[in-house]
Order: C-alpha cells, then structure tokens, then sequence
C-alpha cells in the first residue's frame, strides 16, 4: 500500500509517497536524488525517534491509516555538517492563519449566519 | 538533455528537480518556505502547468522553481495535500475520504484555489 509523507528540514518540505515495505534506506535514496545529500549524510526521525536505514517504513510506525494522501505522516530529516556530527532536529513552523471573523465563528448567538455559510 | 542521460547512468530511479524531465518541482510561499512536490501532482494546477510547460517565456520552465508571494506556508501546505489527495484518488473505486479543511484557512485557501485554477 502507498503511505504518503511530509520530510521536513528548517524550511523546506518534501511531499513524496513510497511503498509500506520501502526501506528507510531507499527512502534516503530517493532525498538523495531531490536534495543531492549521500544517504550517509542524513538522518530521518519520526516523533523524535531515529529511523534506522534497515527498517522498514512500516516498521517505524507509517502504515496506509496512519499516513494518508490528504494527511501525510510529518518526519524530520537532518544533514550532516562539515564538523561531522549532525545537526540538531529543527523544523521552521509554518504561518498562523488570521483569526477568524466574528461573524464565522462557530454556533454562538449567531446561528442564522452559520446557516447562510452552509 | 546531457544531465538527465548522466542521471540515467548514475543514478537509475531517483529524479531530482532539475532540467525539464524533472520528477519533482519546487514551489515556494511568501514567507520563503520551500515545498518539493512531484511534477506529475503539481501539475494539477492549471496555472502552474502553464507556467512549467508554456512557450519557455517562463523562468519557472528551466529552474523548476515557481515563487509564490501571496499565499503563506500554511495556505501552501494544503495546497499540495490536496493536489496528492486528487491524484490519489482521481479514477479510485475506493471510498474517498473527505478533505478537510480548517476554517481559520478555508478563505485564504479559497483565494489560492482561484489563482493557481484547481
């Protein structure tokens, strides 16, 4: 089954998809073809923890209910710097939306309006 | 042309984003967060099929870069959700899942959905 994901590095995100059984390794090929980094110079975490290269991506926890086309599973990936030792896991949060608009706001006095949106 | 038989050679399966058989595209928000996308979704987008196939009046045809300066990182975040969403499930038998779309985004995503025409 396809599992589809999000690889996230400072600012960037990678939207790829790949088989249940890929290895971790073979998905550290494929960043390898869009990033130009060897697979030995990166680092893939989900939630925090380590992928290790002879795992699965079902093995660490992405199966087909859990990451889905329209809700892709979120790993963070890491380079290697020059020093050798790798950087630490960052990720550049996204922009928060506006607030919304009184009058979109959800089921308070203003039922009528609600009704009119729908 | 040369790169991509060197690709070939090298580097059998894995496509990067250069040149214009590129398998993957980069799309980048106001607030200069980088999405990589595969072509093939990105192309869902009526807008950026024209801007990565037109006539090559286009900078975006060469570079595979195309900048977007309205529409944040959470509007294009969605965005590319939905175009593996659509591929996904475009021609599927499968039960289709609903997308689902936060209301605090709804009105910029709609203003993003008008101009990439998709």
């Amino acid at each position: 089954m396809d599992i589809y994901m999000m690889i996230r590095r400072q600012k960037t995100t990678i939207f790829t998809d790949a088989k249940e059984n890929t290895s971790v390794m073979e998905l550290k090929r494929i960043l390898e073809g869009i990033l130009k980094v060897s697979p030995e110079n990166q680092k893939l975490f989900k939630d925090e923890t380590e992928m290790e290269d002879t795992k699965t991506l079902q093995d660490c926890g992405l199966t087909s209910s859990t990451a889905q086309a329209h809700k892709p599973a979120t790993l963070v990936l890491c380079f290697r710097q020059e020093d050798g030792e790798f950087e630490a896991p960052e990720v550049v949060p996204y922009s928060t939306p506006p607030e919304l608009p009184d009058v979109m706001r959800p089921q308070q006095e203003t039922a009528p309006a609600e009704q009119i949106a729908s | 042309m040369s790169e991509g038989a060197e690709k070939m050679d090298e580097d059998p399966q894995y496509g990067g984003c250069e040149g214009p058989d590129a398998t993957y595209v980069k799309l980048r928000s106001s607030d200069n967060h980088e999405f990589i996308v595969k072509r093939e979704h990105a192309l869902t987008s009526g807008t950026i099929r024209n801007m990565l196939s037109g006539p090559g009046q286009f900078k975006e045809n060469e570079t595979n870069e195309v900048t977007f300066k309205e529409i944040p990182s959470h509007v294009l975040q969605m965005v590319c959700m939905y175009f593996t969403y659509k591929v996904r499930y475009t021609n599927s038998s499968t039960e289709i899942p609903d997308f689902q779309i936060d209301p605090k985004v709804a009105l910029e995503l709609l203003m993003a959905a008008n101009f990439l025409y998709c």
